[in-house]
């Protein structure tokens, strides 16, 4: 279970979070909703230990995979120097490794990009080379930090489909920051909606439909209403 | 015209230009030495050619030569293998980076002469046109690979650390392939001042077979031609230098594909 207990987080003057806790079971998907600036990303990379904080995290201990907003790809390297940069140091047996990767390259399906440098791909081949990257990481937590925000709807659409299925192959504690309800509710297993100031937990809610039935969420329309009020409230604070 | 023809056009123009350049250089210098009217001021070309053809029937030119340019190349090495390692470490650790920051401010503001005085006190004729050389050219290099250190994608490092990329890895799979562009631009401005503060410091020490020396002596037998002489075969080892980093240039961009979009 990854576990957040009191943590603490200023910049400068400002109190980011103070006394925050949060809890995500081992295999959920949890996303986080809410304003730009409330302390989503702060919180990730808190998790990730890329900021000095106050407070206790637990099951992050082994590193985390992290799936940025851009693909953040080294432009010199091939897509599979990429992910052998990224996570070659974490595995002990390098011929698993390389089994890995090709199995997630397979997965997404850019098994022709291996040799392909960053600069001659797409927005999508790119994301998707991020994406193997990610799950080649052998930490059991996930952290993806609005991993759709610059991409095209078709795009978008494709890659929430990958991550459904590689999460489907290889379960993982996810921690996902969005802005989009629609992702949310195609992948998330509870969504949390964050704001205030210092940051809160405004509301949250749990989708109890598998991941390959979300078409037919039964109280989609009482969720999506509880999220937007949660997120509506926040703004007018 | 086709396309083909039109490429042989264009690269048959860019070598005319420098062609160019250089007849007016050589014809500036004919009027200049036929308006003088002394040879001992300035000789006319011809007279340096032939001077020059001498020199290089001669083997003491050679060795001359060959010293000057292994201390030219060890001196810009160690100081090349220097500013890497600094820069890359104040890359690394931003401490670091302030700590050396004023030591290099001040390796940049020492005249060259004071370098050069100094050395001669302290190493013999041999080592010290290669101590001047590297207190010369270090603080350029360091100035040149801290920026390029500095340009490398802040998101990239970001990624990089929390993957806990290891140093080593991140050193030469991160820092040195987004580097390269600028480490050989660095590299190509640098080479032919390492090459004039080497023979200016040969000169003054009296290093034996080294152009610097070459050069003095000529002075002192009042040989014009010849001094312009080692002055054509210092500018050809710097054209040559030239042509040497772009082609070490090419084979770096074709590497590293650079594409913004990381």
């Amino acid at each position: 279970m990854l576990s957040i207990r009191d943590l603490e987080l200023s910049y400068r003057e400002r109190k980011v979070f103070d006394g925050f806790d949060l809890d995500v079971a081992d295999g959920e998907v949890l996303c986080l909703l809410g304003a730009s600036g409330c302390g989503k990303t702060s919180l990730l990379n808190c998790i990730a230990g890329a900021l000095q904080y106050r407070g206790d995290i637990r099951g992050a201990e082994r590193g985390v995979a992290y799936l940025f907003q851009e693909p953040r790809l080294v432009p010199a390297l091939t897509a599979r120097q990429n992910v052998v940069f990224a996570v070659s140091h974490l595995w002990q047996d390098k011929s698993a490794l390389d089994a890995k990767i090709d199995e997630a390259f397979a997965r997404l399906g850019i098994d022709g990009l291996q040799d392909r440098y960053p600069g001659k791909m797409s927005g999508g081949q790119a994301a998707r080379v991020a994406l193997a990257r990610a799950f080649c990481h052998p930490s059991d937590v996930l952290l993806m930090d609005e991993p759709f925000g610059s991409l095209d709807i078709a795009v978008k659409m494709s890659l929430v489909d990958y991550i459904s299925d590689m999460l489907a192959a290889s379960p993982r504690t996810v921690v996902m920051v969005s802005h989009g309800i629609e992702e949310c509710f195609a992948l998330a297993d509870k969504i949390v909606v964050l704001g205030g100031d210092p940051c809160r937990i405004l509301a949250k809610t749990e989708i109890e439909e598998p991941r390959s039935d979300r078409e037919h969420i039964a109280d989609k329309d009482v969720k999506t209403r509880l999220i937007k009020d949660a997120l509506l409230s926040n703004a007018s604070d | 015209m086709s396309a083909a023809a039109k490429k042989r056009t264009k690269r048959l123009l860019s070598a005319l230009y420098p062609l160019g350049a250089a007849a007016f250089i050589v014809a500036l210098w004919a009027i200049t030495a036929a308006a003088v009217g002394e040879e001992l001021l300035v000789p006319s070309v011809g007279a340096t050619f032939r001077g020059l053809f001498a020199m290089l029937g001669e083997g003491a030119t050679y060795a001359a030569i060959g010293g000057t340019v292994l201390r030219a190349l060890e001196g810009f090495a160690a100081a090349l293998a220097a500013a890497l390692a600094f820069a890359l470490l104040a890359a690394a650790f931003a401490p670091l980076k302030k700590t050396f920051a004023p030591f290099a401010a001040i390796m940049r503001s020492v005249p060259t002469m004071s370098v050069i005085m100094l050395a001669l006190l302290w190493a013999s004729s041999s080592v010290m046109p290669l101590i001047v050389t590297f207190m010369t050219v270090f603080p350029v290099l360091y100035s040149a690979l801290i920026a390029a250190a500095d340009s490398v994608d802040g998101k990239l490092i970001e990624m990089a650390r929390i993957y806990r990329v290891p140093l080593k890895k991140r050193v030469f799979s991160l820092y040195l392939p987004c580097m390269a562009p600028q480490i050989v631009e660095g590299v190509r401005s640098t080479l032919s001042l390492t090459l004039k503060v080497t023979i200016a410091a040969e000169v003054l020490a009296q290093t034996r077979d080294s152009i610097g020396v070459g050069m003095m002596q000529s002075q002192s037998f009042l040989q014009t031609d010849r001094i312009l002489g080692w002055t054509v075969i210092a500018i050809v080892l710097g054209a040559l230098a030239e042509l040497l980093v772009t082609a070490i240039a090419a084979v770096v961009r074709k590497l590293y594909v650079v594409d913004k979009r990381s």
